[in-house]
C-alpha cells in the first residue's frame, strides 16, 4: 500500500516537472500542432484569434514542405539598435525557435528599429533567394501598410509557399539578406485626400535627394489632374520575362499601390528585359492613347537607354502633364462609374462609318425581302419570249471575243475605328491579373 | 351604221339558245337540247338562212318574221347603246358602243349585236369560254387564299364583289420576224484582293456579238382602250391551239366588245414587246458568265401578219374601303391579274423589322467584341 502510494507520489512529481517548461514557454511562443511552425509575438500585436489564423496557414505549408517557419514580432531587441544587431537577433532567435542547421525561414517584424529580416537556412536557401526575398518584403510591407499585420503575415506565407512552388532559384543561395538588399519599398509619402506620388527603387537606380525631386515635380501634376503617379524601376520581374509578363508585372505593382481601376500611370523601367512599358489606369486610359505613349516613349527612350532615370522620370511628367493639358485623346470619352471611369473601348464618332453600313445593309436587305414579300400581290409583266417561235432564232453573226484583263483599283480604306492593337488614336485595354482594366504600351531598348 | 341584233333560239323549242361554257356547245336550258356540230348549228341557223346577218330577227317562234326595230338616228347611230330585244321587244341598253353582244335585262336572252362586229370588225378567230362564272369565282377565292398571310385584313369577302362579268375581249395578234444585233460585253470576274487601303479587281472583258433573226407568234395586244395593259398582259398565256374560226354565236351568253385601238395604235406596244423578247433570246446565247453591259441593240420587225381575235376573260370588281380593285381572269386557262391590297404594316415589319433585329443584334456583338 505504501509501495503504492510512493509511486503515485513520483509519478506526480515528475509530470509537474515535465510540464513546468511548457507552461512557461507558453506564455511566449505560440506553437500550433508542429514543432516546424513558431510564432513569437513579444508585442502582442496580434490577437489570439490571428495568431491561430497565421499559424493554420503556415502550419499547411510546413507540413507540405517540411520547412520551419516562424514569425518573430518584436518591439524592443535590446540595447543596440544596429542593423547588424537585429540581423543577430533574428538568427537567434531562429536557432532558439526552429533549431541550428535545421530547414526553415524566420520572418522578423522589428517594430523597435523598423529594419525586418529574413534568416533562411539550409534547403531553404536556394528556394528564397535576395530576390525572393526583396519581393515578399515588398509584398508584405505593402499589405501592412494597406491592410494589418495580420495580412501581411498571411501573405508572408503565401509568398513562401508560392516561392516554394515556383522551385529553386537558379541564383546562388544566400542565408538571408544583407542590409542594402532589404527592398526599401514604396517612396513617397501617402497625403491623405490626395492622388498617390510613389517611387518604386528597389536596387537604388536614384539617389534620395532625385528621389524627392522626381516625387516633387510628378506631385504637382498629381495634385493638379488627381492622377497617382508611379514610378517603378526594377532589376527582376518575376518569373515571367515576356513581354506580357512585363506587362502584368506594370500592372500589378500600380493596383497593389493605388487600388483597381483608379485614375493613374505607372511607368516602368526594367532593366530585367529591357523592356519598358507604361500602365494606365482609369480616366488616364483616354488621356494618354497608344499613339501618346508612343510619343512619352520618344521623350524618354534616350534618357533610359544612357541610364539617366532621373531625366527620364522628369520627361515622363513633363509630357504626361503636356497631354493632359491637351485633353483625351481623340475625344475619347469613359462613363462614369462610381469611383473612376469605364472607359469606351471605342470612339463613338467612328462609330457613324460603321452606322451608315450596317444601315445601308438593312435597307437594301429589307428592300429585297419588301420586293419579294409585295411581288404576289401585284401586277406581273408577260415575258415575251414564251411567244418565240422554237428553233426560229437564226444568227449571222456570233462572235464571242476576249478583250483582255483590266486591273480596276477602288479606294476602300480599312476601318480606322478599330479598338484593338494597332488603332493610333485609340486606347489598347487589358485586364490585369487583380482584374481592373489597364492601358498601356511598350518599348523595347 | 347597221345594227343588227341577233337572238339565236332553240330550232327544238324556240327558247333563248347560248353557248355553254360547260360542254363546248350550244344548250338548250328548256328543253336540254344541244347543238354542237356543224349541221346542227347550220340547221340551227337556218331558220335565219335567208336573212343575213344584217337582218334583225324574231320573236318566240324562232321564225324569222321581222325587223326588230331600233331607233336610229345620228345620236343613237354614234352611241349605239340602245336596242330593241328581238324576244320581248323591251329596250335593251348596252353600257358601250363597242358592245357586240348583250343580255335582255328583261326575259335574259342573249342577243349579239351582229352588225358591229361585221367588215373590219368581224374577228378571225375566238377562244371560247372555258371557264363558267362559278369557276371565276372559286378561282378567285384558291387565288388570293395564298395570299392571305400579308393581304390586307377583310379583303376578298364575297359581299364586296360588286359586278363580275364574262367578256371576250378584242386581242390584235402579232405574228412576226424580228431583225437585229446585240453587242454585249461581259465582265468576268478573275480575282479580288485587298492591297493595303484598295481593293484590286481582276476582271477579263469579253466582247459579245450577235446579228440574227427570230420569229414571234402570237404576240397579244388588247384593242381596247378600256382594258388595263398591264392587267391583260398579267393574264396570258392564251392556248392559241385551241383558237377557232370566229363564228357569232360563240358570243351568245357572254359580253363581247369590238375593238376601238386599231392594229396600227398597238404597233409600239407589240414592237417593244418583240424587241425585248428578241433581246432576251439572243442573250441566252452568251454562255459567258459575268457582269453584263449591253453596248448597243437593235431591233425591227421586218414582216407582221395581224389576227384579230376574241379572247375570253371573267372581269371582276371589288369594293375594299371605298377604293375599287379590278381583276381578270384569263377564261380559257384560268389565271388570275390584279392588284391585291396588302397590309402595308406586317409587311413592313417582316421586311424591315427581321433585317433590323438581326443588324442591331451583329452590331451589338461588334462592339462588345471591340470591348472585350
Amino acid at each position: 500500500m505504501i509501495k503504492k502510494l510512493a509511486a503515485l507520489l513520483a509519478a506526480l512529481f515528475m509530470c509537474s516537472i515535465l510540464t513546468l517548461p511548457s507552461r512557461a514557454e507558453e506564455e511566449i511562443v505560440n506553437t500550433y500542432n508542429s514543432t516546424a511552425v513558431q510564432l513569437l509575438d513579444v508585442s502582442d500585436s496580434l490577437s489570439t484569434e490571428e495568431e491561430d489564423e497565421i499559424l493554420f496557414a503556415a502550419d499547411s505549408f510546413a507540413k507540405r514542405s517540411g520547412f520551419n517557419v516562424a514569425i518573430v514580432i518584436t518591439d524592443d531587441i535590446g540595447d543596440d539598435k544596429s542593423d547588424e544587431a537585429a540581423i543577430l537577433f533574428s538568427e537567434n532567435m531562429y536557432n532558439a525557435l526552429c533549431g541550428e542547421g535545421s530547414d526553415g525561414i524566420l520572418l522578423f517584424i522589428n517594430n523597435d528599429t523598423k529594419y525586418d529580416y529574413a534568416p533562411v537556412h539550409g534547403q531553404c536557401e536556394s528556394y528564397y533567394n535576395r530576390a525572393v526575398l526583396a519581393d515578399i518584403f515588398t509584398a508584405i510591407h505593402n499589405e501592412w501598410s494597406e491592410r494589418d499585420l495580420k495580412s501581411a503575415c498571411l501573405l508572408f506565407v503565401e509568398k513562401i509557399e508560392y516561392y516554394y512552388d515556383v522551385g529553386s532559384q537558379e541564383n546562388t543561395a544566400v542565408t538571408g539578406i544583407s542590409p542594402e538588399d532589404i527592398p526599401k519599398g514604396p517612396i513617397g509619402e501617402d497625403i491623405p485626400g490626395k492622388p498617390k506620388v510613389k517611387i518604386l527603387d528597389d536596387y537604388n537606380y536614384l539617389t534620395p535627394s532625385e528621389e524627392q525631386d522626381i516625387i516633387s515635380t510628378a506631385r504637382s501634376f498629381s495634385d493638379k489632374s488627381g492622377f497617382n503617379i508611379i514610378f517603378a524601376i526594377t532589376d527582376e520581374i518575376g518569373s515571367d520575362k515576356s513581354d506580357r509578363g512585363t506587362m502584368n508585372y506594370a500592372d500589378d505593382r500600380y493596383d497593389e499601390l493605388c487600388g483597381i481601376n483608379t485614375d493613374g500611370i505607372l511607368l516602368l523601367i526594367n532593366n530585367d528585359t529591357k523592356y519598358d512599358w507604361i500602365s494606365t489606369s482609369g480616366s488616364c486610359i483616354n488621356y494618354y492613347s497608344d499613339d501618346r505613349i508612343d510619343r512619352i516613349f520618344d521623350r524618354i527612350y534616350d534618357d533610359i537607354v544612357a541610364g539617366d532615370y532621373y531625366s527620364a522620370c522628369i520627361g515622363f511628367v513633363d509630357k504626361c502633364e503636356s497631354y493632359y493639358n491637351q485633353g483625351k485623346a481623340n475625344n475619347q470619352i469613359g462613363i462614369q462609374s462610381g469611383d473612376g471611369y469605364i472607359e469606351l473601348d471605342f470612339n463613338p464618332i467612328e462609330l457613324i462609318q460603321p452606322l451608315i453600313f450596317f444601315v445601308i445593309i438593312i435597307a437594301v436587305i429589307s428592300g429585297v425581302i419588301y420586293s419579294a414579300i409585295t411581288a404576289p400581290y401585284k401586277l406581273k409583266k408577260s415575258v415575251t419570249t414564251r411567244y418565240t417561235v422554237p428553233g426560229s432564232l437564226l444568227l449571222t453573226k456570233n462572235i464571242t471575243q476576249s478583250r483582255g484583263i483590266t486591273t480596276t483599283r477602288i479606294y476602300s480604306p480599312r476601318s480606322s475605328g478599330s479598338s484593338r492593337g494597332g488603332s493610333r488614336g485609340h486606347s489598347s485595354t487589358h485586364r490585369s491579373s487583380s482584374g481592373g482594366r489597364h492601358g498601356g504600351g511598350g518599348r523595347r531598348r | 351604221m347597221d345594227t343588227n341584233v341577233v337572238a339565236y333560239k332553240c330550232p327544238s323549242c324556240g327558247a333563248p339558245l347560248s353557248f355553254s361554257v360547260e360542254t363546248q356547245d350550244f344548250a338548250c336550258e328548256y328543253c336540254g337540247g344541244h347543238y354542237h356540230t356543224k349541221e346542227q348549228i347550220d340547221y340551227m341557223l337556218s331558220a335565219n338562212k335567208n336573212k343575213s346577218f344584217q337582218e334583225i330577227d324574231y320573236i318566240d317562234s324562232g321564225e324569222p318574221t321581222q325587223e326588230t326595230e331600233y331607233i336610229d338616228d345620228s345620236e343613237f347611230n354614234e352611241n349605239n347603246s340602245l336596242y330593241v330585244c328581238p324576244s320581248c321587244g323591251a329596250a335593251v341598253m348596252t353600257d358601250s358602243q363597242l358592245s357586240a353582244s348583250a343580255i335582255c335585262h328583261y326575259c335574259h336572252s342573249p342577243v349579239v349585236l351582229s352588225g358591229r362586229l361585221s367588215g373590219e370588225f368581224r374577228p378571225h378567230k375566238i377562244i371560247p369560254f372555258k371557264k363558267t362564272k362559278e369557276q371565276a369565282l372559286e378561282g378567285f377565292d384558291l387565288w388570293i387564299k395564298g395570299k392571305k398571310f400579308f393581304m390586307a385584313k377583310g379583303f376578298g369577302a364575297p359581299e364586296a364583289l360588286e359586278k363580275i362579268q364574262g367578256i371576250y375581249v378584242p386581242y390584235w395578234l402579232a405574228d412576226c420576224s424580228v431583225e437585229g444585233n446585240l453587242n454585249v460585253d461581259v465582265f468576268k470576274t478573275l480575282s479580288t484582293t485587298r492591297s493595303g487601303d484598295y481593293i484590286v479587281k481582276r476582271e477579263e472583258r469579253i466582247s459579245c456579238v450577235r446579228d440574227g433573226s427570230i420569229i414571234f407568234h402570237g404576240i397579244p395586244a388588247d384593242g381596247s382602250s378600256k382594258a388595263n395593259d398591264m392587267l391583260m398582259e398579267s393574264i396570258e398565256p392564251f392556248n392559241y391551239d385551241e383558237l377557232l374560226d370566229f363564228n357569232m354565236s360563240y358570243l351568245s351568253g357572254h359580253n363581247a366588245e369590238k375593238y376601238d385601238v386599231t392594229k396600227e395604235m398597238v404597233y409600239p406596244r407589240i414592237m417593244q414587246r418583240a424587241a425585248e423578247g428578241a433581246e432576251a433570246e439572243f442573250l441566252k446565247t452568251i454562255q459567258v458568265k459575268g457582269r453584263t453591259e449591253i453596248v448597243s441593240k437593235n431591233f425591227r420587225i421586218t414582216n407582221i401578219n395581224w389576227k384579230y381575235a376574241m379572247l375570253p376573260l371573267w372581269f371582276m370588281s371589288y369594293n375594299y374601303k371605298g377604293k375599287m380593285y379590278y381583276y381578270a381572269m384569263n377564261g380559257q386557262t384560268g389565271k388570275f391579274g390584279g392588284i391585291i391590297p396588302y397590309n402595308k404594316l406586317k409587311v413592313l415589319l417582316f421586311s424591315v423589322g427581321i433585317p433590323l433585329a438581326l443588324g442591331i443584334g451583329a452590331f451589338i456583338l461588334f462592339i462588345l467584341g471591340g470591348s472585350l
